[in-house]
């Protein structure tokens, strides 16, 4: 069991090895996200201090959960995987398949590293950064802190089941169009990252909560700011659960059934 | 410069003729940034439905901006952002 999965963890350790030498990149990355992390907090302020009534969320955790998102950015599924992106293009992906292992794990892999290496880096300095100057608060209990890692690891799944399963579709929408155009705007929007989920609108909440995405960033950061108790994280995790193997199922059928009508050109 | 103004618009034919090539993909490309513009605006929604008002500025105003904004950036890209593609045409 243990040894059968050694190739995928060598994938996830070497691709994770390269992507963590874009230090540069990381730094220029980190630039824009306090400056868009800045300007978003402006906004809320405006909002808040424009208005006397009572929201389901207050400004202060509502400052926190910004942060919270500017730092842990590039874990959302907004995007593919590049380099499978390149391989399904040229062709090379006929290689992939040659490799004495189960393709889609191996993708799976590729899109862990990619989604964790980038988030590693940042995440750390972002945060340590928001706390000390922008006005980030840390959790109010060690539940809610543990609450919170445990819902970022089932959040860090389902990221990578969404990822995964959109850059398989690019086998049929070759070019990297299709639904990966429409992705960051539904994942912007229903995850929370453009505006908490609390103050969406009242009757979308239990639809909001129970689609794929709220998961990925609403569900944790509420943990961790305590606005939902400590124990929901068993829900949380249900609710991530349910939704990464939906996409794992998708993600494999998808790969099954487009592997079968692959055609790769040339030599 | 008329030289390099007709150059210019050659360019411009060439690449809307490159695009139209996969009529498909341009139309989802077209439809993607409707949509992602869109669901923004859904987002600005959202936050005036919550607080109603923002220092005497409403939904119709914010749209406004929003809407001009947009349009001055899609005008920029259409004239300007090719120019560091020109190389590959």
């Amino acid at each position: 069991m243990i040894e059968s999965l050694t190739p995928y963890g060598a994938i996830l350790s070497a691709r994770f090895r390269t992507l963590l030498q874009y230090r540069a990149a990381a730094i220029a990355g980190l630039t824009t996200q306090v400056f868009w992390g800045w300007i978003r907090v402006m906004i809320f302020e405006a909002f808040y201090l424009s208005s006397a009534s009572e929201q389901p969320i207050n400004l202060a955790d509502v400052i926190t959960y910004i942060w919270l998102g500017q730092a842990l950015f590039r874990f959302i599924p907004w995007d593919v995987e590049k380099d499978i992106q390149q391989m399904i293009r040229d062709g090379n992906v006929a290689y992939e398949m040659l490799r004495p292992v189960d393709v889609y794990w191996l993708w799976f892999s590729r899109v862990a590293a990619m989604r964790l290496a980038p988030t590693m880096l940042r995440a750390v300095p972002m945060a340590a950064m928001a706390v000390l100057f922008f006005g980030m608060t840390l959790p109010p209990s060690w539940s809610a802190f543990g609450a919170w890692c445990l819902a970022t690891c089932g959040a860090v799944v389902l990221a990578c089941a969404i990822t995964t399963c959109v850059t398989i579709t690019l086998m049929w929408t070759v070019s990297g169009l299709g639904i990966t155009r429409l992705l960051p705007g539904i994942v912007m929007a229903l995850s929370g990252m453009s505006i908490p989920i609390p103050l969406l609108p009242d009757a979308l909440q239990p639809i909001l909560l129970a689609l794929p995405f709220a998961g990925l960033i609403d569900m944790p950061f509420r943990l961790y700011l305590g606005n939902l108790p400590p124990n929901a994280v068993w829900w949380t995790l249900a609710i991530q659960g349910a939704w990464s193997l939906a996409f794992i199922a998708l993600g494999r059928w998808l790969w099954s059934r487009g592997s079968r009508r692959l055609v790769v050109q040339g030599g | 410069m008329p030289d390099a103004l007709r150059l210019y618009f050659k360019y411009i034919a060439l690449s809307m003729r490159g695009q139209m090539q996969y009529r498909a993909s341009m139309v989802m490309t077209a439809f993607g940034l409707f949509f992602n513009i869109g669901i923004e605006f859904v987002a600005v929604w959202a936050l005036f439905a919550r607080f109603g008002e923002i220092r005497g500025w409403h939904l119709a105003d914010v749209a406004m901006l929003y809407g001009m904004i947009n349009m001055s950036f899609a005008l920029s890209e259409a004239v300007g952002r090719g120019f560091d593609t020109f190389d590959r045409w």
